[in-house]
């Protein structure tokens, strides 16, 4: 059975920005709906679904230098994406570990921040709202699993 | 001591190089999936230690191990996993095909030298750098 809850989602995402970007101040509860960019990553297997990472290309920036500890002027786009994806990828892993497996995860594909219609027309389930360096993040899932 | 860090993702191997280099490990290597990692220990040096991701593009992290461990000559190189892959089937999986220990993603410095102290490499810092200092 899915035990997906917006509770767990925020602890595991939490726990994760401690472990990766640890300089920062903490990924705190918010409310802002959207970022500009956003990784998405595949769940497939026993439970299908998709989990998307979604932040404003401040936080993206400022993720991105601590994790390749580089200054903000060096940064390139290939960077945030691979940052921004990496992230996801352990996000979604985590996720993986709450559904009913085996399953397997994709590479994650990187789409407009406000991208919210899945193309494979799964629902849109859960939606977590943070605030990191007074910046939007947000982790959203969509699944077709009726749990 | 030699590292390959073996992970598609360059943020991840940006990461650990960072602590490596903290604790005084600077020869590292890298490679962006196990393929790609085969082919560096084949062309030797081997590492003393490979930290291994699961799930990667043309050759994830569990046949990588298995690839390694049927050729007897790499028997000396260590091998962590390195993975968000937490469930207990595949840590047992990957143990068994000749992995020596498993780091589950995400981790903080902290656990990444605990886990190497473990399997003796901390302890051994001071007695390789020594060792390149009067080489």
């Amino acid at each position: 059975m899915t035990i997906l809850t917006s509770e767990n989602i925020a602890d595991l995402t939490q726990e994760i920005w401690s472990a990766m970007l640890s300089e920062h101040a903490p990924l705190m509860p918010g409310d802002a709906p959207a970022g500009d960019i956003q990784a998405a990553v595949d769940i497939a297997g026993e439970w299908n679904g998709t989990v998307g990472l979604s932040c404003s290309r401040d936080a993206a920036r400022i993720a991105t230098g601590a994790i390749f500890g580089l200054p903000d002027d060096e940064i390139t786009e290939a960077d945030i994406s691979d940052a921004v994806g990496e992230l996801a990828n352990v996000v979604s892993g985590n996720i993986k570990s709450l559904v009913p497996g085996p399953s397997t995860l994709s590479v994650p594909q990187l789409h407009d921040g406000s991208w919210t219609d899945h193309p494979g027309r799964l629902a849109l389930v859960l939606e977590v709202r943070f605030s990191w360096v007074d910046e939007p993040v947000v982790v959203r899932v969509w699944t077709d699993d009726p749990h | 001591m030699r590292v390959l860090l073996v992970d598609d993702s360059r943020a991840m191997r940006s990461i650990v190089a960072r602590i490596l280099r903290k604790i005084g490990i600077f020869d590292i290597d890298e490679a962006a999936d196990g393929q790609e990692a085969l082919d560096r220990v084949k062309a030797g040096p081997v590492p003393d230690l490979a930290l291994v991701d699961w799930n990667m593009p043309v050759m994830n992290g569990l046949d990588f191990v298995i690839s390694v461990r049927k050729e007897g000559e790499f028997r000396s190189m260590t091998i962590m996993m390195v993975t968000t892959e937490n469930e207990h089937g595949q840590i047992v999986r990957a143990l068994a095909a000749g992995a020596h220990e498993y780091l589950i993603k995400p981790f903080d410095e902290e656990a990444l030298i605990d886990k190497l102290a473990i399997l003796g490499f901390v302890g051994n810092l001071d007695e390789a750098s020594s060792e390149q200092v009067h080489s």
